[in-house]
This record gives C-alpha cells, sequence and structure tokens, in this order.
C-alpha cells in the first residue's frame, strides 16, 4: 500500500478506528437491537458510512462517541422504515410510493425554495439574541467547534456552553413554528 | 429569564432540545446512547420531536453559512459536519477489505470491476462517497475520469445511492445500448436477458438512448421517485408504473418480501441467490400466493416451511429442491 497519497491515510484512518473499537460498538449494538445478527447488520452499516464520509471530506479523528452517534442515526433509520413498511401492509391504499422522511435531507429542487425560506426565518430569529448566544451560535454551528472547544478558548464552563446552545436551538424552533414552517 | 436546558425533575425528564446537545458531547456514553434510543421509543412523538430539532439545527448551519463573511474567526476551520463540506477531489484509493468480518464492503479506484456469485452481495464506495450495492450474480465496471463518473452494469442488480460530486460531474450507468444518468440519488437498475427494470427511490433519473459517440443522446424517459420502467432487450421502454420501492428495501437489507406474489415467482426470485434450485413439479402449484418476508440465502427452509401451510411435499435431489403436489384424494383432514 502506497503511503504517498493523503487518500490512503484517509482508508487506515477509518479502519484503525473500526479496530479500536469494534468490540465496544458490538456490545452497544446488542444491548440496543437484542439480536447479534441486527448487530452485526447495523455494524456493518457503520463502517459503510465511515467510508463515506471519509470519501467525502477527511474527519480528523473518530471518536467513539461519533461512532455510537452514526450507529444510533442508522437504528432510527431502521426503525423508520419498519414503521412506513407496517403502515402499508396494514392500509394497501398506502401504496409503496410513502417514504420514510429523511432527517437530513438534501432539499431536492422543489423543497428547496422552502428550505431557503426556513434559513431565513433562523437568521431572522438570531439577530434578536444576546450576544453571548450569537458567539456560541457562531462558534458551534459556524465553524463547526465542538462544546469542549468553546469552552476552552472562551473560558466559560461547558454546562454553560450547552446551555447557551441549548437556548439558541430552542429560540429557532420556537421561531419556525410561529411562522408555520 | 434564565432558560434551563437541563430540567431536573423526579424522572430526570429529557427534552428533544437536551437529548440533542447530549448526543454532541464528546464522552457521550453507552448508557446515554440507550437511553436515547429508548426515549424515542417511548412515545412517537419523541421521534418526531427530535427530528425538528435536527431540522432546526441543519437550518442554523446554513444560516451560519450565510452569515461567514460577517463573522471571520478562527483561520483554523474544523468542519465537523460532513454534508455541506465538498472535499477536494480524491486521487484513487486502492480496494481494500476494511474488517475480515465485513467482508463485503470495497472501496473503488477510478477503474475497477466488480463481481458477485450466485447468493453474493457486495457494497462498493466509489470515490465521491456514492455507493453501489451488488445484488447476486452481478457484474459491473467503474470508470471514473475527469469529466463523468461512469458505471457500466454488464449483468445483475444493483442499488446506487449517488451523492453530489464536487467536480459536478454527471453520474452515469450503462446498460447495452441506454444509459442512466442520475439527476437525483437513489435508484434501483435490475439487468436480466429479458429486461432491464430502473426503480427510482429518490429523485429523479434520466433513461437516455447511448449514442454512437461518448456522449449520450435522445432522453427517451424521466424516471421520478416511487416510479420505475422496464426496458426491452430491442431498447423499447415502457410507460411509467410504481416502483417495487419494498422489494428493493428487502434486498438491500438481505430480505425477499412477498405481498400477494404467486408462488412461481418467489421461486423464481429464491433461485436466483441459491445454487440449490427450487423447482415446481406441479404447475398449478405455481398458482399458490405468497406473503411475507425471508432471508436471502434460506431456500431451504422457505421449501420445507411451504410444506406447512399447502398441500406440498418437497423432494430433494441433488442441488434440487422439487415441489411436489401433495394430494390425498381419500383424505380430508390431513394434519398440519
Amino acid at each position: 500500500m502506497n503511503n504517498d497519497n493523503g487518500d490512503c491515510d484517509a482508508a487506515s484512518r477509518v479502519r484503525e478506528a473500526v479496530q479500536r473499537h469494534d468490540g465496544v460498538l458490538r456490545n452497544f449494538l446488542r444491548k440496543a437491537l437484542g439480536s447479534r445478527e441486527d448487530a452485526e447488520d447495523v455494524l456493518q452499516e457503520v463502517y459503510v458510512r465511515l467510508l463515506q464520509r471519509e470519501k467525502q471530506e477527511a474527519v480528523t479523528d473518530y471518536p467513539r462517541s461519533y461512532l455510537f452517534v452514526t450507529a444510533t442515526n442508522i437504528i432510527r433509520d431502521r426503525r423508520r422504515r419498519e414503521r412506513v413498511k407496517e403502515k402499508a401492509y396494514r392500509d394497501p391504499l398506502v401504496h409503496n410510493l410513502e417514504q420514510p422522511e429523511r432527517v437530513d435531507p438534501h432539499p431536492s429542487a422543489e423543497s428547496a425554495v422552502v428550505w431557503r425560506e426556513g434559513v431565513e426565518i433562523v437568521k431572522g430569529a438570531l439577530q434578536h439574541i444576546k450576544p453571548v448566544y450569537a458567539e456560541i451560535f457562531s462558534m458551534h454551528w459556524g465553524e463547526g467547534l465542538t462544546f469542549a472547544e468553546i469552552s476552552r478558548r472562551t473560558g466559560i464552563p461547558i454546562r454553560s456552553v450547552e446551555r447557551y446552545a441549548g437556548y439558541a436551538l430552542a429560540h429557532c424552533k420556537r421561531a419556525l413554528e410561529k411562522r408555520n414552517w | 429569564m434564565m432558560f434551563d436546558i437541563f430540567k431536573k425533575s423526579a424522572s430526570a425528564q429529557r427534552t428533544p432540545e437536551d437529548w440533542y446537545i447530549l448526543n454532541q458531547r464528546a464522552e457521550l456514553s453507552e448508557d446515554e446512547c440507550l437511553e436515547f434510543l429508548a426515549w424515542l421509543q417511548e412515545d412517537p412523538q419523541n421521534e418526531r420531536a427530535y427530528e425538528k430539532v435536527e431540522r432546526t439545527s441543519h437550518l442554523m448551519r446554513d444560516a451560519a453559512a450565510d452569515n461567514e463573511l460577517k463573522h471571520q474567526r478562527s483561520e483554523h476551520r474544523e468542519n465537523k459536519y460532513p454534508i455541506q463540506a465538498w472535499a477536494p477531489a480524491l486521487a484513487a484509493s486502492v480496494a481494500f477489505l476494511v474488517l475480515s468480518t465485513v467482508i463485503f464492503l470495497f472501496a473503488s479506484s477510478d477503474r475497477n470491476n466488480f463481481h458477485t456469485d450466485v447468493g453474493e452481495q457486495k457494497i462498493v464506495v466509489l470515490d465521491d462517497g456514492s455507493l453501489v450495492r451488488l445484488n447476486t450474480s452481478t457484474d459491473v465496471y467503474v470508470n471514473f475520469d475527469e469529466f463523468q463518473r461512469r458505471i457500466v452494469l454488464n449483468s445483475g442488480e444493483a442499488y446506487f445511492d449517488v451523492k453530489k460530486d464536487p467536480q459536478a460531474r454527471p453520474f452515469l450507468v450503462e446498460i447495452d445500448s441506454m444509459v442512466v444518468r442520475a439527476v437525483g440519488t437513489e435508484f434501483n437498475i435490475h439487468h436480466t436477458d429479458d429486461a432491464t427494470s430502473v426503480d427510482v427511490l429518490e429523485g429523479v433519473v434520466e433513461v437516455l438512448k447511448k449514442d454512437s459517440g461518448a456522449v449520450p443522446a435522445a432522453k427517451l424517459s424521466e424516471i421520478s421517485e416511487g416510479f420505475k420502467v422496464i426496458i426491452q432487450p430491442d431498447g423499447a421502454v415502457g410507460e411509467l408504473v410504481s416502483a417495487d420501492v419494498m422489494k428493493i428495501n428487502a434486498w438491500t437489507d438481505g430480505r425477499l418480501e412477498f405481498d400477494s406474489d404467486r408462488l412461481a415467482l418467489v421461486v423464481d426470485e429464491f433461485n436466483r441467490y441459491s445454487k440449490t434450485k427450487i423447482v415446481i413439479a406441479d404447475e398449478t402449484l405455481g398458482n399458490f400466493l405468497i406473503s411475507g418476508s425471508f432471508v436471502i440465502g434460506g431456500s431451504e427452509e422457505f421449501a420445507h416451511g411451504l410444506e406447512d401451510v399447502f398441500p406440498i411435499v418437497v423432494v430433494r435431489r441433488q442441488n434440487e429442491l422439487i415441489l411436489m403436489s401433495a394430494a390425498q384424494p381419500l383424505e380430508n383432514n390431513r394434519p398440519g
């Protein structure tokens, strides 16, 4: 394997993360799903997603929590599909066309306009919050810093950072609800 | 007015925002994840509420990106959100197996051939992050260059999950003299000598006739989400009908799913995945209707399962499972 191009490092990063966390992840999945087979399926899906992300953007490291969250999202997707399937079986008129809602969608051509509207509502809402919340917003949602990093840089205790972030989140959510978005 | 996000009530109830914030923590524990999954299941409202919070957060990310110019912050931008960051084109990677237990996962370089045997399935991650899932007895050739992302489907069935390309190259799947161009994101193609079926599960794809040159011409059909077309060997493109969403979700999940389908058709499906073929000796048996979900590769269990439900007897002969009519003309109450 040649080490002279960055992409091979990326591939080996994924492999290393996988090997490092395999046991813990497997344990978690067995508890969450109750079946060794299902755990195996989800585990494979986790690796697929890691590899996909690595292809699209170099992730600097894979803490265990990142893998937990990825696995949790996969479990949620599976449950969503199960629910849709159940609904369709019980009501044959609800055709195959009903698709489980994607949680983090790329806005399709038609809904791009709706998405844009949502972004503008959020921008408007953020103009009227206290500077400290705006700072947290900018650092977490803008620069992608974790709460721990924000705490380190600003000196604000981490639980306070989380509280401010939660407020910003709830504030934006309320603004969207008010406009029936 | 203080907004206390972590309401410490007697039962330590957490709001969807609480959970969202918690899930960002680097020290997130296994117990917390399990609690979160349990909370989601407690009430269908919880999952919906959480999705709302996720959507809000996604909107906030986009809002922040809009405002980027106003807030020039650190030089070292660490973006932990993969969806928005378009990485520069990655050089070809070497195909590798991630883990010996995860033996069906491959990473593709620019030019690669991938093949599955009878009953085998593979997942291939392409250079742009797109996924191709190969079903049984499938052969594909990946050919990415600086202008196009091309896949040639020689035979079999594959499910495509197409990601946006940083270089905006079109994603094209060639099947004989046809080309399917992905405008949307997820679709399934099943190619046999009898017909080619293109089912779209998300977004939109175009079916084009391949030109004699390298550039495809003549758009023959546009298929949107939830629809499919069947293309004949002579190139005739059928009309839009409903896509087989459940069947496709099933095979990509390692299962076969049927909804009042004729046994003859079900047997054909099972046989695709196994070297042990099920043979229907008495034609009339083929009309029994089957519904249910079965594990791929479980031909033997399926055949024997039929004995419990239908007047069928399974006889094993070398590599075949033969279904025979269990007609008992004089007996009316046959046990089981």
